[in-house]
């Protein structure tokens, strides 16, 4: 079943990658071929807790990175799995977002 | 921006409709900040964190100089500028992504012509705590404007099955929401702060909600953020419990 949820979610037109880990860091699902970018997800959800632990400011529901020259990237934070996302750049955050976020649930992500 | 300094690029950035904070972060230092006194402290580690998401991409050939932290209510935005200092800023969820950064943009361009102008006033660098615990006293308005009112109506129209205790969290929760709605999950912290300093000092009555008003007031940075929350906490008190309760 999350075989076809990332399936789905790999068809929206402007997802270049995927990655899925659970709360140990390791990979569920992957689809990412760049290793230091998976790393790099890895390194945005274990991160999560600690900056929440920091900054007091609630729960990080997800991070994301953009740039003018790469692809953009961004983390879903979930208690159970966290979903790791290469996305073009210069696309709508936004609704990129809306769209992906119709996934999540499936994915044990909560309503992140 | 002929007269480039920081406190200006952070008015400008707060005047926008859905950031209600920005602070510049550089070397683990905190430069300006618009955040409440209550926060500061925990300003540079957050800056340092969020340094070193963007040394990290760095390091692996990634140039992405635009951080979002998606929290409960807001979103952190932090921008790299220039490889050499981050402006953070606490938004709202539906704020006008184009228009922050296109205003970024122009800061980054001129932070490149005309520099980061060291901080008035300052030798050295300054130490952002000594601002978080440094207190100053509110100004902008005066503390015997608060009277302890027997509150409007009360007798006649309070809701009459209402403990002591239900009344008075009638109002902190108003107080409360007030806070979130004009600082976001920061107004959850201010005012923690000062409900445990009004628990510790004053009666848990609807007498003492007053007082309340004025240890919140105290927390607040803005001298207009302070008189907009005391005038808006000042005619929420005043009304009637039956009217609060409804709302």
């Amino acid at each position: 079943m999350e075989e076809d949820v990332i399936d789905q979610i790999m068809q929206i037109k402007q997802i270049k990658g995927l990655i899925q880990t659970n709360t140990e860091g390791e990979d569920v699902a992957s689809t990412i071929e760049d290793e230091q970018l998976a790393h790099f997800m890895r390194f945005l959800v274990g991160y999560a807790p600690l900056f929440e632990k920091t900054a007091e400011l609630g729960a990080i529901r997800s991070i994301i990175l953009t740039s003018n020259k790469n692809n953009n990237l961004g983390v879903f934070i979930g208690k159970e799995h966290s979903l790791g996302v290469l996305f073009a750049r210069g696309c709508s955050i936004k609704k990129l977002f809306s769209q992906i976020k119709a996934y999540l649930n499936k994915l044990s992500i909560g309503d992140a | 921006m002929s007269k480039l300094d920081r406190e200006k690029i952070l008015d400008e950035l707060v005047s926008f409709e859905g950031i209600s904070h920005s602070c510049i972060y550089q070397n683990e230092q905190i430069l300006a900040s618009t955040f409440p006194s209550i926060i500061q402290d925990k300003l540079s580690g957050m800056g340092r964190f969020i340094d070193k998401i963007f040394s990290s991409a760095h390091a692996i050939d990634q140039a992405h100089d635009e951080i979002h932290i998606e929290l409960e209510e807001n979103t952190l935005i932090t921008y790299r500028v220039n490889d050499d200092f981050l402006l953070m800023l606490m938004a709202t969820k539906g704020i006008n992504l184009s228009l922050v950064y296109m205003t970024v943009k122009a800061i980054e361009k001129s932070v490149k012509l005309h520099g980061l102008p060291p901080p008035k006033n300052t030798a050295s660098i300054p130490v952002p705590t000594e601002v978080s615990k440094e207190k100053k006293a509110p100004n902008d308005y005066r503390k015997e404007d608060i009277p302890v009112w027997p509150l409007k109506g009360e007798s006649e129209d309070a809701p009459s099955k209402l403990t002591s205790e239900q009344k008075v969290e009638l109002y902190t929760n108003g107080l409360k929401k007030m806070l979130l709605e004009s600082f976001g999950p920061v107004g959850d912290i201010i005012f923690e702060e000062a409900l445990q300093r009004w628990q510790a000092s004053y009666p848990l009555e609807v007498e003492s909600i007053a007082k309340l008003v004025d240890l919140i007031t105290q927390e607040i940075d803005s001298k207009n953020e302070k008189r907009s929350f005391f005038n808006k906490a000042a005619r929420f008190i005043r009304k009637p419990l039956s009217e609060i309760g409804n709302e």
